[in-house]
């Protein structure tokens, strides 16, 4: 017997040696449906009147194979007019048989910043609405804020390293298709005189020179190019946490205009007090056909959310802004600020009552209320 | 020769990790303690009681992929959440709500039996109690 079938020999007697320990019940496939849905009623007035109730449900599946797999997806349904609209928010593999690293491939949630991946769930999120530097995501672009949630597809390393003195460091790098520009979808003209949000309704961004860009829709991918991501998290326990965040990536067909974001996400809690602030920056190259020369449009913007549980409920205050988006000293977009008051009823602690009211900068206030659930 | 070495080398690790989380006294402590921080940093602190302790494994494992836990942290979430699967401990940890389960939430009768269960099992996770949802 040569030196390789002994050790492929060894190698199976430890496997099977270990299996008995391991054939517990835990290691069964188990299928399990979770996730949340949401009925939200919005007023506001002025040029945009609106008096509306909407639903969302957004169920969670788990399929999980031994302690070491896990596939895991998010759909998403909602209302639009006359129809229902349906979203694949993730669909992933996840493996997990590593005790600080996990491979994840499929279409995740990007872990930029912190909102996008663990906040935005309408049973989590302390607010009815996404924070200013969101907006509102419709098919993968950001309507009015600087980016949607993000979402893409392709695979994912994460590493954790907690320490005795009760700091971690928290690392994931990702590679996915990237964003590209969205296709026309024969929107009625008509349509778009009334826009579902009233920021919308800012001339500013829809004559914005450098098109919208939109990510998770990029299938198949229009260039070669692939957008290279990660972040950096630096943890204090549960009391405080920094992250640092950032991508690169094209966007155009021929690979040649760069995208690229970066974030700084701060959270500390003390005494009942929950204190979470986000800042966002974006860099995007765009062909400016009067000048025939490459530009790029620098846009960034922030929020602060303060939140202080108080037996059953829990004030919430938010403060966003987006600054002036610029290219050349020249401005292309225009700034806004965002003030948020927040009042949650947390009827059981998954299912939150809102009420909020929003005050907007040269536009319309918005009044909330959300009865959210998570399950 | 270095190749069965080095395997047998990783084998015998391997073998001391599974028997030492396996006993690992100190795992429902470690599981409370994350619960508390990591956890119940993004969202309130979900009652014990609202799952089985089968569909407790699939959404510990979700979670490790959404909160990047350690494989040792998520064990030990597991067992805590396993071992309180009451409905005392559910009522209790659902009013707290993004609080430290066992230093500040749970009745005093319940952390004694938790702590007698880590003594007397020395933390082999799994409490089993008639009431529970197994």
């Amino acid at each position: 017997m040569n030196i390789s079938r002994r050790a492929v020999l060894c190698f199976s007697l430890m496997i099977l040696g270990l299996a008995p320990a391991r054939a517990t019940a835990q290691n069964r496939s188990i299928f399990l449906v979770g996730g949340y849905g949401t009925t939200t009623f919005q007023a506001n007035a002025d040029d945009f009147y609106r008096n509306d109730f909407s639903a969302t449900v957004a169920p969670v599946f788990l399929f999980t194979m031994g302690q070491d797999v896990v596939f895991e997806s998010e759909l998403e349904f909602g209302l639009d007019g006359a129809t229902t609209t349906t979203g694949l928010e993730y669909a992933q593999i996840d493996y997990l048989g590593f005790d600080r690293v996990q491979l994840i491939a499929g279409k995740f949630l990007l872990p930029f910043g912190v909102f996008g991946e663990r906040l935005h769930p309408s049973w989590i999120n302390k607010l009815p609405t996404g924070p200013v530097t969101y907006g509102h995501a419709h098919g993968g672009v950001a309507e009015s804020g600087l980016l949607p949630v993000l979402s893409d597809v392709g695979a994912m390393v994460r590493w954790v390293q907690p320490t005795a003195s009760g700091f971690r460091l928290d690392f994931s790098g990702y590679v996915t298709q990237g964003p590209k520009v969205p296709e026309p979808d024969g929107h009625d003209e008509e349509e778009e005189e009334a826009p579902a949000d009233p920021l919308l309704a800012r001339s500013e961004l829809a004559e914005s020179p450098a098109p919208s860009v939109a990510f998770g829709t990029s299938y198949p991918d229009n260039n070669k190019n692939k957008m290279v991501g990660g972040r950096l998290g630096l943890l204090a326990g549960g009391s405080a946490g920094a992250y640092v965040s950032g991508f690169t990536s094209t966007y155009d067909d021929d690979g040649e205009l760069n995208y690229a974001g970066g974030s700084l996400s701060l959270e500390w809690r003390f005494d009942g007090y929950e204190l979470r602030g986000e800042g966002v920056l974006t860099r995007q190259e765009f062909h400016d056909d009067e000048e025939d020369v490459v530009k790029t449009l620098a846009r960034s913007g922030y929020y602060l959310q303060l939140a202080k549980r108080i037996n059953d409920f829990e004030p919430v205050v938010r403060w966003g802004t987006l600054a002036d988006g610029t290219a050349a000293s020249e401005t292309l977009t225009e700034g806004h600020n965002e003030m948020a008051f927040g009042l949650i009823y947390w009827v059981r602690p998954t299912v939150p009552f809102k009420i909020s009211y929003e005050i907007h900068q040269d536009l319309d206030d918005r009044m909330f209320v959300q009865w959210a659930y998570g399950f | 020769m270095r190749v069965l070495i080095f395997i047998l080398t990783m084998g015998m690790v391997g073998v001391t990790q599974a028997a030492a989380q396996a006993t690992d006294p100190t795992l429902l402590p470690e599981g409370a303690q994350v619960y508390g921080d990591f956890c119940a940093s993004c969202h309130n602190a979900r009652a014990s009681s609202e799952r089985t302790d089968l569909e407790w494994v699939a959404i510990v494992l979700h979670m490790r992929a959404r909160a990047n836990f350690t494989k040792r942290e998520a064990a030990a979430v597991l067992a805590f959440l396993q071992a309180t699967n009451l409905p005392e401990a559910g009522v209790a940890m659902g009013a707290a709500g993004g609080v430290n389960p066992v230093n500040v939430v749970l009745p005093d009768s319940l952390r004694d039996q938790l702590i007698a269960v880590t003594d007397r099992e020395e933390g082999t996770a799994v409490a089993r109690r008639p009431g529970g949802r197994r």
